[in-house]
C-alpha cells in the first residue's frame, strides 16, 4: 500500500516534472522559431550558397565550387590585408574593453558625489545608432573642417591641418576608438553590476587576513566579476569582428581599411558576388560564435569550479 | 550585423528560387528611406493604378507634381526617396529575390550595367515613341545589346568652374584652356596667397574619383581607355592613363588639398563655395550652388567654361555618366510605369523639373528652349561640352563596370596616400579589368 502510494507521488512527480518542462519549451516556443528562421536557417544557406560559383552578372556560370571561395580568402593577397585588419581591431578593442570597463567601474564603484548621473551620461553612447556615431566623430577628424584641427589649430599647435586618417593604422585606431567611446559605457556598467554584487563580508574577511587593496582586488574582485567579464569578452569581441557602419562612414571603400563585414557586404551587394560574400560572411560567423564559445566555456568553467 | 547580413543574403538567395513574388509598395505618397521603415509599411499586395517610384533624393519630384501627374494619368503614384548606394542596394536585393523594389526607380549607368547583366531590368523600347527617342539626348547609352534598359532624364556634363575674383587677385587673366594652363593659374593664385590649395580634385576612395581620373586620361590621351576587346591601353608611360594618374599624384599637397583623400566626394566642392579654392571640374547643375546665397560665400564670382584639354584635345568629357529611370523586371505595372517615364519626357514637365529641382532635361528640344529663354545661366556651355564627349570603352559599357571603377577609386586614392606607385597602382586597376572579364 505504502509502496504504491510512494508509486502515485512518483509519478504525479514525475509528469510535473514533464508537464513543467513542455510548458518551459512551449514559452521559449515563438523565440525558437523566429531563432530558426532568421538565425539558424541563414547560417545553413548562407554556408550552401558560399560552395557556389554564384555572381548575379554571370547568371549563366552558377555552379558548385566546394571550398574555391574560402581557398580564394586564404589566397587573395587583398583579402590578407582585410583579415589582418578585423585581427587589429579585435584583439586592440577586446583588451581595451576588458582593461577600461574595469577601471571605469572601478572608479563608478566607490561612493563619489553624483555617480548616478554620472552613470546616465555614459551611457548615452550605447543609445547611439552605429552610423550616427561614426558620423559624429568623421566630424571631429574631418580634414577640412574638422572640430580636432580646428581646436589645435586655434591653440596654435598646428599650422596647417592635418589628414589624421592618411595611413591604414591611423585610420583602423581611430575606429577602435570609435568603438571603444560607444562600447566601454555598457561594458562598465555590466562589470560595475558585478562589483556591487560582491558582499562586503568577503573584503572584511580579506582584510583581517591581512589583504591590502591590490590583494583584494586581485583575490576577491576579480574572481567575483569573471561572469561578467566572460559577457565584455564576447560583447566587444562580437561588435568588433562585425564592426562596419563606422568603416563605412570614415574610409568609405578603401582598400587597406576594410574589415571582414565591410568586404562581405562590398563582394555580395556592390560586386553582386553572393559566393563569395557568402563565404566571408561564413568566416567571420565562425570567427564571432567561436570566441563567444571560448568565452563561455571558460565562463562555464570558472563557475563549476567555484561553485564546486 | 553579421546576423542581419546572413538573414538578407539568405533571402535574396532563396528568393532567387521563388517567381511571381508580389509587387511591394509603399502606402504613402513621398517617403524618405527613414520614414518608411516607420511611417510606410511595406504591404503585399497593390491597388489598381498605383505605382512606386524609388529615386535618388535629387530626383525627389514635389508631391504637387505627383498629384498632377495622378490627375493626368490617373495612376496614382507612390514616391520613396532613398540615398545612391541604398537604392542600388535595394534594387539588387529585391531583384535577386524576385521582388521588384520599385516599380520604376532611379539608375545611373554604373549600377545599372550591373543590374541589366544580372536581369534586373526590363526593356522599355516600346514605352517611348520614336520622336521622344530621337530627342533625348545620350539614350543610346542605355542601351545593352541593342535594347533600351532605360532612360536618361538628368543629362549633365562637367564643366569648369572658376572664381573671377581669385584670378583677378592673382593677376590671372586668362581662362586656363589646358591642363598645363591650369597647372600655371594655380600656381599663381597659391604664390598669391589668394588660396593655399586652388584646385580640387575628388580622391577618396569612391567611385567618383575614378570618373575623374577617367576623364583626365581622355584629356591626356584623347582616345578610349579600352579598346574594342576590352584591353586596357593606360599602363604605359605616354599613355593618356598614366599621364592622367601623374597629374593626380604630383598635383595633391601643391596646388591640391592633401585633405582630399580623405574628403567625401558629395562635398568635395564645399572649400569652392566657401571661396577657399579657386577651380573646380564638376557638374553645371553647381552653377545654381555658387549662385544660392545660401549655400554659396562666392556668388556672383564664378565663371563656367570648358574642362582644359591638353595638347591632343581642346577638351573632353565623359559621354556616359547620366541619372535615368529604369522599369523593374518583376513589375507587374509596366503600363503605368511607363507612363511615369513618358510623362516625366513631356517637354513642358521636364522644364518645370528642372525649374523646380534643377534637373536638367533630357529633352533636347526642351533643354535648347531653356537656354533660349535665359531660364538655364551657362546653360550653352552644356553642348558645347558635350561635343567633347568620349567613350571609355570602345566596345560599350561592360558589365563589370562598377566593380572596377570602384576598385579604380581605391587604387588611385592608395597611390595618391603614397602607399603605391604610379606603376604599380594602374597595373592593379589593369589586372582588375582583366580578371574581371575571366
Amino acid at each position: 500500500m505504502i509502496k504504491s502510494q510512494n508509486t502515485v507521488a512518483e509519478v504525479q512527480k514525475r509528469s510535473g516534472i514533464v508537464f513543467g518542462k513542455l510548458f518551459a519549451y512551449l514559452l521559449i516556443l515563438p523565440a525558437e522559431l523566429l531563432m530558426i528562421a532568421f538565425l539558424i536557417y541563414p547560417a545553413i544557406a548562407s554556408f550552401e550558397f558560399s560552395l557556389q560559383s554564384y555572381n548575379l552578372t554571370k547568371p549563366d556560370a552558377i555552379k558548385f565550387v566546394g571550398l574555391d571561395n574560402y581557398m580564394r580568402i586564404i589566397q587573395d593577397p587583398a583579402l590578407r590585408i582585410v583579415i589582418f585588419n578585423s585581427t587589429y581591431i579585435l584583439i586592440a578593442t577586446v583588451t581595451l574593453s576588458l582593461v577600461c570597463s574595469i577601471l571605469i567601474a572601478s572608479v563608478l564603484n566607490r561612493s563619489i558625489r553624483g555617480r548616478n548621473l554620472l552613470l546616465a551620461i555614459v551611457i548615452l553612447p550605447w543609445a547611439l545608432p552605429s552610423v550616427v556615431n561614426a558620423l559624429l566623430w568623421t566630424n571631429i577628424f574631418s580634414p577640412l573642417y574638422g572640430a580636432l584641427n580646428g581646436l589645435l589649430y586655434g591653440l596654435g599647435l598646428i599650422d596647417q591641418y592635418i589628414v589624421w586618417t592618411n595611413s591604414s593604422i591611423a585610420t583602423l585606431n581611430i575606429i577602435i576608438l570609435i568603438l571603444l567611446w560607444k562600447t566601454l559605457p555598457i561594458l562598465s556598467v555590466i562589470v560595475l553590476a558585478a562589483m556591487q554584487a560582491i558582499p562586503e563580508d568577503l573584503y572584511e574577511a580579506a582584510r583581517i587576513d591581512g589583504a591590502d587593496t591590490i590583494k583584494c582586488f586581485r583575490y576577491v574582485t576579480i574572481p567575483s566579476i569573471m561572469p561578467s567579464l566572460a559577457i565584455v569578452l564576447s560583447i566587444s569581441s562580437i561588435i568588433s569582428l562585425n564592426v562596419f557602419d563606422e568603416i563605412y562612414v570614415l574610409a568609405r571603400y578603401r582598400s587597406d581599411t576594410r574589415s571582414l563585414a565591410m568586404e562581405a557586404y562590398m563582394q555580395a551587394f556592390r560586386f553582386l558576388d553572393l559566393g563569395f560574400g557568402s563565404a566571408i560572411a561564413y568566416v567571420l560567423l565562425l570567427g564571432g560564435g567561436l570566441a563567444s564559445l571560448a568565452y563561455m566555456r571558460n565562463l562555464f568553467r570558472e563557475i563549476r569550479s567555484s561553485s564546486g | 550585423m553579421i546576423w542581419g547580413f546572413l538573414a538578407v543574403l539568405s533571402l535574396v538567395l532563396v528568393g532567387c528560387r521563388v517567381s511571381n513574388a508580389p509587387v511591394p509598395t509603399t502606402a504613402v505618397s513621398t517617403t524618405t528611406a527613414g520614414e518608411s521603415a516607420i511611417e510606410a509599411p511595406t504591404v503585399e499586395t497593390k491597388s489598381q493604378g498605383t505605382i512606386h517610384y524609388l529615386t535618388y533624393p535629387w530626383s525627389a519630384l514635389p508631391d504637387d507634381m505627383l498629384a498632377r501627374f495622378t490627375d493626368e494619368t490617373g495612376i496614382e503614384i507612390k514616391q520613396e526617396v532613398m540615398g545612391y548606394e541604398e537604392l542600388n542596394t535595394k534594387v539588387t536585393t529585391s531583384s535577386a529575390a524576385q521582388i521588384a523594389p520599385a516599380d520604376v526607380f532611379s539608375t545611373y549607368i554604373v549600377p545599372l550595367a550591373g543590374h541589366v547583366a544580372a536581369g534586373f531590368i526590363e526593356p522599355i523600347d516600346d514605352c517611348l515613341s520614336e520622336e521622344t527617342k530621337q530627342d533625348v539626348l545620350g539614350i543610346d547609352v542605355f542601351k545593352f545589346d541593342d535594347l533600351l534598359m532605360g532612360v536618361p532624364t538628368y543629362y549633365d556634363v562637367a564643366v569648369l568652374l572658376y572664381n573671377k575674383s581669385h584670378m583677378d587677385q592673382a593677376g590671372v587673366i586668362k581662362v586656363p584652356e589646358t591642363m598645363d594652363e591650369l597647372y600655371d593659374a594655380s600656381m599663381k593664385i597659391k604664390e598669391a596667397n589668394v588660396s593655399n590649395y586652388p584646385l580640387i580634385m575628388p580622391l577618396a576612395a569612391q567611385p567618383g574619383t575614378a570618373g575623374r581620373w577617367q576623364l583626365l586620361s581622355l584629356i591626356f590621351g584623347g582616345e578610349p581607355l579600352f579598346d574594342a576587346e576590352l584591353q586596357p591601353h593606360f599602363t604605359a608611360s605616354d599613355s593618356g592613363g598614366y599621364k592622367a594618374m601623374q597629374f593626380l599624384v604630383d598635383t595633391l599637397g601643391v596646388i591640391v588639398d592633401p585633405a582630399m583623400v580623405e574628403v567625401d566626394n558629395t562635398v568635395q566642392g564645399d572649400p569652392f563655395f566657401a571661396g577657399d579654392a579657386s577651380f573646380l571640374i564638376t557638374n553645371i547643375g553647381s552653377l545654381a550652388t555658387a549662385d544660392d546665397p545660401e549655400l554659396s560665400n562666392v556668388v556672383g564670382e564664378i565663371g563656367a567654361a570648358l574642362v582644359p584639354g591638353s595638347d591632343v584635345t581642346r577638351s573632353a568629357a565623359l559621354n556616359f555618366y547620366l541619372d535615368g529611370l529604369a522599369i523593374s523586371k518583376n513589375t507587374e505595372n509596366k503600363e503605368a510605369a511607363c507612363k511615369f517615364i513618358e510623362w516625366w519626357l513631356v517637354p513642358a514637365n521636364a522644364q518645370e523639373i528642372f525649374t523646380r529641382i534643377e534637373v536638367t532635361p533630357t529633352r533636347e528640344g526642351a533643354l535648347r528652349q531653356l537656354i533660349d529663354e535665359g531660364l538655364f545661366p551657362g546653360g550653352e556651355l552644356v553642348f558645347e561640352q558635350s561635343d567633347y564627349g568620349m567613350p571609355v570603352f570602345a566596345a560599350g559599357m561592360p558589365a563589370w563596370f562598377d566593380q572596377w571603377e570602384t576598385d579604380a577609386a581605391s587604387q588611385i586614392n592608395q597611390a595618391a596616400r603614397g602607399n603605391l606607385t604610379i606603376e604599380q597602382a594602374l597595373q592593379n586597376i589593369a589586372n582588375k579589368a582583366l580578371e574581371l572579364q575571366q
